[in-house]
């Protein structure tokens, strides 16, 4: 019983058994992989900055013009577009001259803004994977788990470079094959290669291994 | 890795989203047609009073009290209340808004350094170069035939110094065994610093420009 209690230490601590391996060499070992989660989190995921670097330039030149137009009232002399202190009264006036030109305002605002909360409420995905290693920490780009798991799917069929297609989403990789005519596609066989390959090399969020076989086969595949 | 604070971002977004969200409804609600009873009566009767309140302080506000009497009042309402030194004070904030924005925008990104260890130490003190760990890595990675490109960059992560890899891998490549080798480089690099920095490796396609060859070892 002990022996296998010993065994299945080492197993069970996976992140930590490189843990030693990296105090061996010098003192603080462990907090080298601190920040890991929080670097795939903001490597996984939009930052947002483009948005947010818009936005303020838009709000730094409205205000721009906003505090203009001020000066210029203080001073008396006429607006550049619409004197800030009675833009209210302009709205009234164009209320009731041009109602159709405040529905369109009033619309392409609430659009922005809808589009604005939108941006900043969802998660943004970047379509990225974790892999886990001891000593660093990584993330793959779905494209690359695509490729890599449709070559082994090709190999695994004994199929041509057109006829195998992976999408990887983020909880879904789909394995789409478009057999040659007159010959069956080993769908099964396909698939268990695939799946061992991501038992094999586990990514998270795990991926679970779908597929579908297209109807038509191609002469030329 | 920038340092750009994230939670701001989309705090910013939200809070500009939502102004943007009430000014549009407020605009569309009042050209709903409907007496006084009605959504859009009431919101006009809303402008209405906003309109005369903003006239009235603009009149009680005039920039020189000495010389409010040659106009400012009555006569200049037309004009758009010149004088008033409530048009000044939103010209400061405007100015001070200006400021505000451009600084926030300009700080976005950053967080690259150019020290990768540093150790004090009593005869003085010790820097590597980020350069020479990017050197390394690069140069012992970019031999293997699954990698295409290998770039290296150290940035400044919660105060300390990390590395970020990104490797471009061939099409058709598996990721795992080019993170592992990775790994492998970094361990190296941690006994030749003599101390462990983090990392992460990034692991992106062939580009489309660029396209990585695909080895068919099939």
């Amino acid at each position: 019983m002990s022996t296998a209690s010993d065994t299945t230490g080492p197993g069970a601590a996976g992140p930590v058994a490189t843990a030693p391996a990296a105090e061996g060499l010098s003192g603080p070992g462990s907090d080298v992989t601190a920040p890991y989660r929080r670097l795939v989190r903001r490597e996984s995921r939009a930052s947002r900055s483009t948005s947010a670097v818009v936005v303020l330039v838009v709000a730094a030149l409205a205000a721009a013009w906003l505090g203009t137009e001020a000066v210029l009232a203080a001073l008396g002399r006429p607006a550049l577009l619409a004197s800030p202190v009675d833009v209210l009264g302009a709205l009234t006036t164009a209320l009731g001259d041009a109602p159709g030109l405040v529905v369109a305002a009033g619309v392409a605002s609430a659009v922005v803004g809808v589009v604005l909360v939108l941006l900043g409420l969802t998660a943004g995905h970047r379509g990225r994977h974790e892999i886990t290693e001891g000593r660093v920490a990584a993330v793959v780009d779905d494209t690359v788990l695509a490729a890599s798991l449709a070559r082994v799917a090709r190999t695994a069929g004994r199929l041509g470079a057109g006829q195998v297609t992976v999408w990887v989403s983020r909880r879904e990789a789909r394995v789409e094959l478009t057999p040659a005519s007159g010959v069956t596609v080993d769908e099964q066989g396909v698939l268990a290669a695939v799946r061992s390959e991501l038992e094999s090399r586990p990514v998270q969020p795990a991926l679970r291994v779908t597929s579908r076989v297209a109807d038509h086969g191609r002469l030329d595949a | 890795m920038t340092s750009s604070n994230r939670f701001l971002n989309r705090l910013l977004l939200v809070v500009v989203g939502v102004v943007a969200l009430g000014v549009g409804a407020f605009l569309i609600a009042l050209t709903l047609p409907g007496g006084s009873g009605s959504t859009g009566g009431t919101v006009r009767g809303w402008l209405a009073a906003a309109s005369s309140a903003v006239a009235d302080a603009v009149a009680a506000t005039p920039l020189d009290p000495s010389g409010g009497a040659h106009g400012a009042g009555a006569g200049g309402a037309g004009a758009g209340g010149a004088g008033s030194w409530l048009a000044v004070a939103l010209a400061a904030l405007c100015l001070l808004l200006v400021i505000v924005f451009v600084v926030a925008a300009v700080a976005h990104g950053g967080g690259r350094t150019g020290r990768l260890v540093v150790h004090d130490e009593p005869a003085g003190s010790i820097a590597i170069s980020a350069a020479f760990a990017e050197t390394a890595v690069a140069d012992a990675l970019s031999a293997r035939r699954d990698v295409a490109t290998v770039h290296v960059s150290a940035w400044t992560v919660r105060g300390r110094p990390a590395l970020k890899v990104r490797v471009r891998v061939t099409a058709g490549a598996a990721p795992a065994p080019v993170v592992a080798a990775a790994s492998d480089v970094v361990r190296g690099l941690d006994r030749v610093l003599g101390e462990a920095v983090p990392v992460l490796v990034e692991v992106v396609g062939a580009s489309v420009v660029k396209r990585g060859s695909d080895p068919r070892v099939a």
